[in-house]
């Protein structure tokens, strides 16, 4: 099976301590990123749970892989289907904000394509809520 | 209209709860974010967060009346995303017209 891989980046107007926050806060991650998240022990760190719900009734279950603050978190996930994929956020500091760049892999053609669709609205989200702080 | 902006419509197309919104500013000329909370079973705050949602997608725009912002659509993006809905809709008629030859014909 050939490996999809999906990327998608997105330049904010924020610093990366404030997308950082954005993007490891269990409460913060649910202004932007799913209806509700369940961290186990509150916060991500690696080997940790995170159970990602959506009001449509779609649910993920990840586990973190890599926490480094505030350049880089990975995660492995799986919907009930039976897929698993990985994700990996990279935050690069720029002169005008941060550079977010987010790589999805171990995707099925059929769900590389949907993917593709559904990042860049996420990272969009992103940047509203890192700015809503830097603001 | 480039990527990003799309990705902004469609962020915050994908809230019911600013579905909702988007669906009462277009029977009404303008609300209030307190007008807003009182139709909304949200918080203020909340309201205020959606708007903000909105405003950054360039659906809604607010200008200050008073003591109050008032917020009214501003549908241009949603032309756009409408269009590029449009689009990926064109392709799918166009896989389905193929499976459907592929089928009546059967494979060759």
């Amino acid at each position: 099976m050939s490996e999809g891989v999906v990327t998608r980046s997105l330049s904010i107007g924020a610093g990366a301590a404030d997308v950082w926050d954005a993007l490891v806060d269990p409460s913060r991650l649910e202004d932007w990123f799913a209806d509700e998240v369940d961290a186990q022990d509150g916060e991500l760190c690696p080997g940790s749970e995170v159970l990602f719900r959506w009001d449509d009734g779609t649910e993920r279950v990840g586990v973190v892989q890599e926490v480094d603050a505030p350049r880089r978190l990975a995660f492995r996930w799986a919907d009930g289907g039976g897929e698993e994929t990985e994700v990996a956020f990279e935050l690069a500091e720029e002169p005008a904000g941060t550079r977010v760049t987010v790589v999805e892999r171990g995707l099925t053609a059929r769900s590389a394509a949907g993917r593709a669709l559904s990042w860049g609205p996420r990272l969009a989200g992103l940047r509203l809520a890192a700015c809503a702080v830097a603001a | 209209m480039g990527d990003e902006r799309l990705d902004a419509v469609f962020f915050a197309l994908a809230d019911p709860t600013r579905r909702s919104v988007v669906r009462r500013l277009i029977s009404r000329e303008s609300v209030t974010a307190t007008q807003l909370a009182g139709d909304l079973p949200i918080t203020r705050q909340a309201v205020s967060k959606h708007l903000a949602a909105l405003v950054d997608a360039g659906l809604v725009a607010g200008h200050r009346e008073g003591r109050e912002t008032r917020y009214r659509l501003t549908p241009g993006p949603l032309d756009a995303a409408s269009a590029w809905l449009g689009v990926i809709e064109a392709q799918w008629d166009g896989r389905l017209e193929r499976l459907r030859r592929h089928v009546e014909d059967g494979p060759r």
